[in-house]
């Protein structure tokens, strides 16, 4: 019982934010791709 | 005469490029190609397709309108 | 914390001197164009961040990649530069170099390209060069890193300031820095005199940047006196070309004292590539020779077999383990459904494609690493020309194959703004990776024996109609005259082995990196929506949520040949990324590998409605994180929306055409 109540809680909860996350990610367009993307200080902003 | 009017692998040197349209001048000058610079014509696509050229070993492909304003003297 | 800014010539090693120095990959490739966007990385001996730029011949901008260059310069601070020089073409190189000098930074400079330098019997005396622009000069080759380590030790917390280099440009120029320097505000952040002559090179940025700061109109008369009197009192017709010709005339000196080159005129092995690349008449036949041959290899060669293989383990041992794993912690039917039926067929079903997507990966990196892209935008120009484009735009599409996000930034490097949106606008048309597992899924079912060529057509398919919008937008909505082609031809470069792996792996990883995330999210989801419905859980699927939202597509969608609900809500998930239509379908099929996927779709669909449900996936609107990618190189909304809208038109109509028409044909 509590091993179903563990996992249900851990996928549901893992893909609730895997999924929110990615939309976050997407928005920002180019730098979701970019392997800098945590340390670039500039965010991808210098051109507008 | 005209840079389109050389044979394939005939070289020339440039002697007039001021009818060349101004964009296009400036990116020959920043690729170092000038009055004076020694250009090899390496080969013409067909329909009126762009042609490549050569300068100091590096090749570029320009196309046939503006290559025709471009003046050159045929090395003798 | 030290910031030294990498700058260059195009092509020239400067994003593989970057990955050398800070241990990153960033992309690198045998283009001009490759860097598109400021990159910044730490360097590997924590004194300080590197900052990678996009190539550029000259500081005024042409193209916005090379406005990114020219803002930087104006806008942001950094404590020195290494200059990227290409050893076997330095002459054109230098006259960056000297514009670089000219801004009172410590300047540190690259040799790059040694071994082909040295190859064409081009020597170099460095040591010369160094005492006579004042600034170290490092050979090297970035490629192998021979060289970067002495670079590494150049930039310690200390970098020397040589400002002391100056170049005259005659009386009547120096009177006008003169005029300028003194007229230009007193705290202005970059150094007056290099001002001063950009300004009178007409650097478009550093106007803009100047007129921001206050009124210009007195420098703006100034800049136009000299060029008058230059005109007049010189044999050079403006001041640009004046300015050009003084660093011409020392460039050339320079050379003279410390450059020797023999002369070694063989033919290179690029000068026999080209002789077919470029073929007259062969060079579009071989560039789509290149490209049925990619996709031979990715389906009937090598990607079906491996992609098999893995099949087999997923829904074989993969599964009964996790059953019996299941089954001995005591998991309910809910978290043996969800496992299961979500998970397994959701990620799993996408995975499968790992295979064939690497290989198509590989062959990309391998076209771009060789020299070859430049030459299909040569041989494209003519055609991409009758359609109101350039061939510069061909490359951006290409890009567009592995993903189009970078496709659409790639379009920076287009000069002219027309051309540029038309190409953002219709990179989204090429056929990315992800949309490569619902081809594959399909053709696997219906098309077997004709698997590649079934695939080579979309992708023709996705070329051909981006032609004909380009014809169609630039004759309407998007018109002009102007329109500019100049391409450099890099020589022919054999890829290495390491560099293209590492190029392969870092496309792929984007792909497993989302099938443990967003996949796995969205297959959860889209299990759960399917599990759930009005009447509790656990409901016939057909009467499930998924169901419902599928239904409202279901009428809309009868025309083409695919109004199920299935396909309709696999659909809509699309939008978020493409793969997931795989996913939503092995979900929905409730079967846990490809091969019962397929054998089941063939009773859904016909050989027609799949192919025309293909071609609806090629084309309708493309994923949100390439609208997004859109929305900024665009900077439009309007054309933002456009770019869905006409999307998903495009699709409908062509889908249409096919399914109906193929009826009527009788398929
Ligand atoms: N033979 C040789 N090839 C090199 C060397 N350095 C780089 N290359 C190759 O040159 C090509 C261009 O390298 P990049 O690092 O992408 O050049 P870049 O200056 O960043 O180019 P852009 O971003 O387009 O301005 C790649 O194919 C490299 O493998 C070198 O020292 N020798
Ligand atoms: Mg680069």
């Amino acid at each position: 019982m509590i091993f179903n109540i563990v996992s249900g809680a851990l996928i549901f909860g893992y893909a609730g934010w895997a999924v929110f996350r990615h939309i976050k990610k997407s928005k920002q367009g180019k730098c979701a791709a970019c392997s800098l993307a945590k340390n670039c200080e500039t965010k991808c902003d210098s051109v507008s | 005469m005209l840079l389109t009017q050389l044979n394939k692998g005939e070289r020339a040197t440039i002697i007039d490029l001021s009818l060349v349209n101004e964009s296009v001048r400036r990116r020959l000058l920043d690729l170092g190609i000038s009055e004076g610079s020694q250009v090899c014509l390496q080969c013409k696509l067909p329909f009126k397709g762009p042609c490549m050229v050569e300068n100091c070993g590096q090749s570029l492909g320009i196309r046939l309108q503006d290559a025709s304003y471009i003046k050159v003297e045929k090395k003798c | 914390m030290l910031n030294i800014a990498l700058i260059g010539n195009p092509n020239t090693g400067k994003t593989s001197l970057f990955n050398n120095l800070t241990g990153t990959y960033q992309y690198v490739g045998n283009w001009s164009g490759v860097t598109v966007e400021k990159k910044v990385g730490i360097i590997k001996n924590k004194k300080g961040n590197l900052i990678d730029l996009p190539g550029v011949y000259s500081l005024s901008p042409l193209s916005k990649d090379e406005a990114v260059v020219s803002n930087f310069f104006v806008t942001e601070t950094f404590d020195g530069m290494i200059n990227i020089v290409d050893a076997s073409q330095i002459e054109r190189n230098l006259l960056l170099t000297l514009q670089l000098l000219e801004f009172e930074k410590p300047v540190i400079i690259g040799l790059n390209m040694t071994d082909v330098a040295k190859r064409r019997g081009i020597t170099i005396n460095e040591q010369l060069l160094s005492e006579k622009l004042g600034v170290p000069v490092v050979p090297v080759i970035a490629r192998s890193g021979k060289g970067t380590a002495t670079i590494n030790d150049l930039l310690t917390d200390d970098l020397k300031v040589d400002a002391s280099f100056t170049l005259k440009y005659g009386p009547i120029i120096e009177e006008s820095i003169n005029q300028i320097i003194h007229l230009l505000p007193a705290n202005l952040s970059i150094p007056k005199r290099w001002t001063a002559i950009q300004l009178l090179e007409g650097n478009a940025e550093v106007r803009k940047y100047i007129r921001s700061l206050g009124d210009g109109a007195g420098i703006d008369s100034i800049i136009q006196a000299t060029n008058e009197q230059i005109a007049d009192e010189t044999a050079a017709s403006n001041t640009s070309k004046w300015i050009y010709s003084v660093r011409k005339a020392f460039i050339e000196e320079l050379i003279q004292s410390s450059v020797v080159t023999e002369e070694s005129e063989n033919k290179s092995l690029t000068d026999k590539i080209d002789k077919i690349a470029t073929h007259p008449f062969l060079g579009i036949p071989i560039f789509l020779a290149t490209m049925f041959l990619m996709f031979k290899l990715t389906f009937d060669w090598l990607g079906i077999p491996l992609s098999d293989i893995l099949d087999g383990f997923i829904s074989g041992s993969l599964t009964t383990w996790l059953t019996n794993g299941l089954n001995t912690a005591g998991a309910s039917d809910f978290i043996k459904a969800v496992v299961l039926d979500g998970i397994v067929a959701g990620v799993g079903g996408v995975l499968v494609f790992v295979p064939q997507i690497f290989i198509l990966f590989l062959l990309i990196s391998f076209l771009e690493d060789s020299g070859y892209m430049a030459r299909a935008a040569l041989v494209m120009d003519r055609t991409m020309e009758m359609v109101g484009l350039n061939g510069k735009a061909f490359i951006p599409m290409i890009i567009g194959f592995g993903c189009n996000v970078p496709g659409v930034m790639a379009a920076r490097t287009i000069e002219t703004p027309r051309e540029r949106m038309l190409t953002i606008l219709l990179t989204p048309l090429m056929s990315c990776s992800a949309r490569l597992p619902v081809y594959a899924l399909f053709v696997g079912a219906f098309f077997a024996k004709y698997q590649a060529l079934v695939v080579f057509s979309l992708y023709v398919l996705g070329i051909v109609v981006a032609l004909t919008l380009a014809k169609i937008f630039s004759s309407t909505i998007l018109k002009g005259e102007f329109s500019m082609f100049i391409v450099e031809l890099p020589p022919y470069r054999m890829p290495q082995g390491k560099a293209l792996l590492r190029s392969t792996w870092d496309k792929g990883k984007g792909f497993i990196k989302k099938a443990g995330t967003f996949i796995f999210g969205g297959s959860v989801l889209i299990w759960l929506l399917s599990y759930s419905g009005p009447a509790g859980f656990d409901v016939p699927m057909d009467d499930s949520f998924l169901a419902m939202i599928g239904n409202v597509l279901a009428p809309i969608l009868a025309p083409l040949g695919f109004g199920t609900w299935q396909a309709g809500a696999s659909l809509i998930t699309g939008f978020l990324a493409k793969e997931v239509v795989v996913s939503a379908m092995n979900i929905i099929y409730h079967v846990p590998n490809a091969d019962s996927l397929q054998g089941l779709l063939s009773n859904e669909f016909s050989a027609l409605s799949a192919f025309s449900f293909m071609v609806f996936v090629l084309l309708y609107v493309p994923c949100l994180a390439t609208v997004a990618t859109i929305r900024k190189e665009a900077g439009s909304v309007k054309w933002t929306w456009f770019s869905v809208v006409y999307a998903l038109v495009i699709a409908y109509v062509l889908s249409l055409v096919i399914y109906q028409g193929g009826k009527l044909l009788g398929y």
